[in-house]
């Protein structure tokens, strides 16, 4: 199993959206840390832990982007990503029902379109 | 013609009846004087009438300013509509440039959301070239509250977009137009270890103000994003062991953002939002925005915690105490479940939120 930490790998202070919104942006985790580790993971069919925990807080914009980001922007498909990502929230489950929530916004929109 | 003598008589009893008069007004006046001062020390007679001179010579130098009476309680939670029809003269001053003087000698008590308005106000009379003066309150407190928060130092420091004031006695004041999530990380740290004797995570805290700070950059302006500035202040507060938080914007203010803004993501859904909902004021639509009411109707979904909803969960949560949202001209005190429309509109908005003792942390990792 691949292990990704936000606060170790990425930031404790993630951020906004955009760069340009502020620093440690849920664009920049997704294209830099998030998408190379889950494409790798999908091709290697193993499963890709993402570790919410020990970040000082996390926005909702940040999640929304980094996640669902995933499928708008990056087109990784639903079921792929459901198939390897593991979220784990031992700090505060909501985050991981949140993320579910932004997934399954993003792939129906994406359906929409 | 030589006067008569009767009528000479009578001109020199009135000036001895005036005389007699100024007389006794003076001695009067000495009197009152004496108990006014009776107990003071020399330092504080002298100290007294330094300010009296300096009120003079403010008077005097001022004469060409529009003077703008603050109230006696400058508070945006205790005295909401008195601070808000102050600040909306200072905000016509400000839009029909005319150089202000603001009368602070009155004032009692100034909280430090009030002081952080001020400030911004200060900061936007500045940006725009309109001369702001003004003086400082006689009330001691007030005005040591005044002096402690930076405020007449000037010593804010400008980088870009950026203030960061100098205050004393854990005040802390910043103002940006971006999401600053190292800086909110920088406050909560202090006052975490203030409340606490030892730093915490507060992750309620930092999402209140990541959302807050991600809102103005994104919807405080009806002409697009990173117009405006928001400003916060964090006081802490020794005696009942709380840190205080204000956060301001002034922006469009959130009612009218959804209200007036077409290409907002509630435009399209807002005559059903109306229809269903069916909003008694402006201080129930906040009370629906917050609960995310608004959001369930406009998407048919749950919303868990964007912006304000988000807000307001991590007041659910206990992460955060004694929320109050102020917008346009609706009020939420959520503690109280108090929701109101006000007389007085503030152009933006001024979110106020306590951390206590009691409220939920997490360590250090």
């Amino acid at each position: 199993m691949i292990t990704i930490s936000i606060a170790k790998d990425f930031s404790r202070i993630p951020g906004a959206r955009f760069p340009e919104e502020g620093d440690y942006s849920g664009q920049e985790f997704r294209n830099n840390v998030l998408l190379p580790k889950l494409k790798y993971a999908i091709s290697a069919h193993e499963k890709l832990k993402v570790i919410l925990d020990g970040t000082a807080g996390l926005g909702t914009s940040f999640l929304e982007e980094s996640f669902g980001g995933l499928i708008r922007i990056d087109n990784i498909s639903y079921s792929d990503i459901m198939n390897t990502i593991v979220l784990i929230s031992d700090e505060d489950e909501d985050y991981i029902e949140e993320i579910n929530q932004y997934l399954s916004e993003a792939y129906e929109q994406k359906n929409r379109n | 013609m030589k006067k008569p003598d009767k009528y000479k008589k009578q001109f020199l009893v009135n000036k001895a009846n005036k005389e007699l008069r100024n007389r006794i007004r003076s001695k009067a006046k000495r009197k009152a004087k004496r108990v006014r001062l009776n107990g003071l020390s020399r330092e504080s007679i002298k100290a007294l009438n330094q300010r009296k001179k300096e009120q003079e010579i403010l008077k005097k130098t001022f004469a060409s300013y529009k003077h703008i009476v603050a109230p006696q309680c400058l508070s945006m939670i205790e005295n909401t509509e008195g601070s808000l029809a102050f600040i909306s003269e200072l905000e016509k001053s400000l839009e029909q440039k005319k150089k202000v003087f603001v009368v602070l000698k009155n004032v009692e008590k100034i909280a430090s959301g009030a002081i952080v308005v001020l400030l911004s106000i200060m900061i936007q009379f500045k940006n725009r070239g309109v001369p702001f003066n003004g003086d400082k309150p006689k009330n001691a407190l007030a005005r040591q509250n005044l002096v402690n928060s930076g405020f007449f130092e000037k010593l804010y420091l400008h980088d870009g977009d950026a203030y960061s004031i100098k205050g004393r006695n854990a005040i802390f004041t910043h103002a940006d137009k971006v999401v600053d999530s190292k800086l909110s990380d920088e406050l909560i740290h202090k006052v975490s270890e203030l409340i606490w004797g030892q730093p915490y995570r507060c992750t309620g805290v930092q999402q209140v103000y990541i959302e807050l700070m991600q809102n103005t950059n994104n919807h405080a302006s009806l002409h697009g994003p990173n117009e405006h500035h928001w400003y916060t202040t964090v006081t802490y507060n020794k005696e009942k062991n709380k840190a205080s938080f204000s956060f301001i914007d002034y922006g469009v203010g959130i009612i009218q953002s959804i209200k007036k803004n077409e290409k907002g993501k509630f435009w399209n859904a807002l005559s059903r939002i109306m229809n269903i909902l069916k909003p008694q004021s402006d201080g129930d639509f906040l009370r629906l925005l917050l609960d995310g009411s608004i959001h369930k109707t406009a998407t048919g979904k749950y919303y868990r915690g964007k912006g304000l909803p988000g807000v307001f969960k991590a007041f659910k949560d206990n992460k955060i105490s004694n929320l109050v949202v102020i917008t346009n001209n609706a009020f939420a005190d959520c503690s109280k479940d108090s929701y109101k429309t006000l007389s007085n509109k503030f152009e933006g908005t001024y979110i106020y939120w306590e951390l206590n003792y009691n409220n939920k942390k997490l360590p250090l990792v």
